[in-house]
């Protein structure tokens, strides 16, 4: 199989996303402060997400509106959080 | 800005056309299975912070064999891509040296998480034990789930690979096949994150 700049690239995001998994567990057993250990897993797993869809999916490369479509779910999903939230707030 | 237009320039077929009706078709599907992840996470995420008596996941979960499943399943993902770009140049024995490696991935994936679960329930974690046992097996099941149906589509599109069928002339099987399956290893890395490590 040749080598082309899009192989390359796929295979740098590998690496990225097996630094990030492991950089994960690294994160939770170091004894950092609870708040700090949830953002960083936030922010790396939302890198590992969007590498994932980005790249591998072709939402890089695809036409707006369907990365609209995809992005979606996290906009629902979120709005699912919110209405959870305020309603055991009453 | 200078990697945005190298990343750009890539020559990805079919790059900034309008989406195939297939393509169009399975990324509906994928909205919708997300959906009901979205869902399942939020009810974990409720019942976590609602709960008074959870564990702390590490206790009880064995993180290094997830992260080495979570491996696994991303080097799955690396394999379906190359297949996808191999599809695209016509290299059907490439196609076929991926696919049976995505396969593989998959079928390696679900032997560590039943044992796994073999583990788990030897210790008296079932879906009836506690509110964290039910919330556990039902996300993890459901994405096991997606992992199985995901090697028998893709071993349904092997076994056509290897009857001639799939590759070249911009037949856009095997990459629909393969939005199927980065949907269910984004969607791992979501659960690996939150009920593994959080």
């Amino acid at each position: 199989m040749q080598i082309t700049p899009r192989v390359k690239l796929y295979l740098a995001i590998w690496g990225a996303l097996f630094a990030l998994t492991i950089a994960e567990v690294i994160i939770t057993q170091v004894g950092l402060g609870k708040s700090t250990v949830l953002a960083g897993l936030i922010v790396m797993s939302g890198f590992k997400a969007a590498a994932v869809g980005l790249f591998y999916m072709h939402l890089w490369w695809e036409k707006a509106w369907l990365g609209a479509v995809a992005l979606s779910p996290f906009a629902f999903t979120a709005l699912f959080a919110v209405v959870l939230i305020l309603e055991n707030g009453r | 800005m200078q990697a945005e237009a190298t990343i750009d320039s890539l020559p990805v077929p079919h790059a900034h056309s309008e989406p195939s009706a297939g393509k169009v078709g399975m990324w509906i599907f994928l909205v919708t299975d997300a959906l009901s992840f979205g869902g399942l996470l939020i009810g974990y995420a409720s019942l976590r912070s609602w709960s008074p008596t959870w564990p702390v996941p590490s206790s009880v979960l064995d993180i290094p064999l997830t992260a080495l499943n979570t491996f696994v399943l991303i080097c799955s993902s690396v394999s379906m891509v190359l297949a996808v770009s191999a599809a695209e140049t016509g290299d059907r024995k490439s196609v076929i040296r991926w696919l049976g490696a995505t396969v593989a991935g998959g079928l390696c994936f679900l032997s560590i998480q039943a044992y796994e679960y073999h583990h788990l329930i030897s210790g008296g974690l079932s879906l009836s034990s506690s509110l964290f046992g039910a919330t556990f097996f039902t996300l993890t099941g459901f994405h096991g789930a997606h992992v199985a149906s995901g090697v028998l589509y893709l071993s349904t599109l092997l076994c056509g690979v290897l009857a001639g069928k799939f590759v070249g002339h911009g037949d856009s099987h095997i990459e629909i096949a393969g939005l199927f399956w980065h949907f269910v290893d984004l969607i791992w890395i979501l659960i690996f994150t939150f009920v593994y490590l959080v």
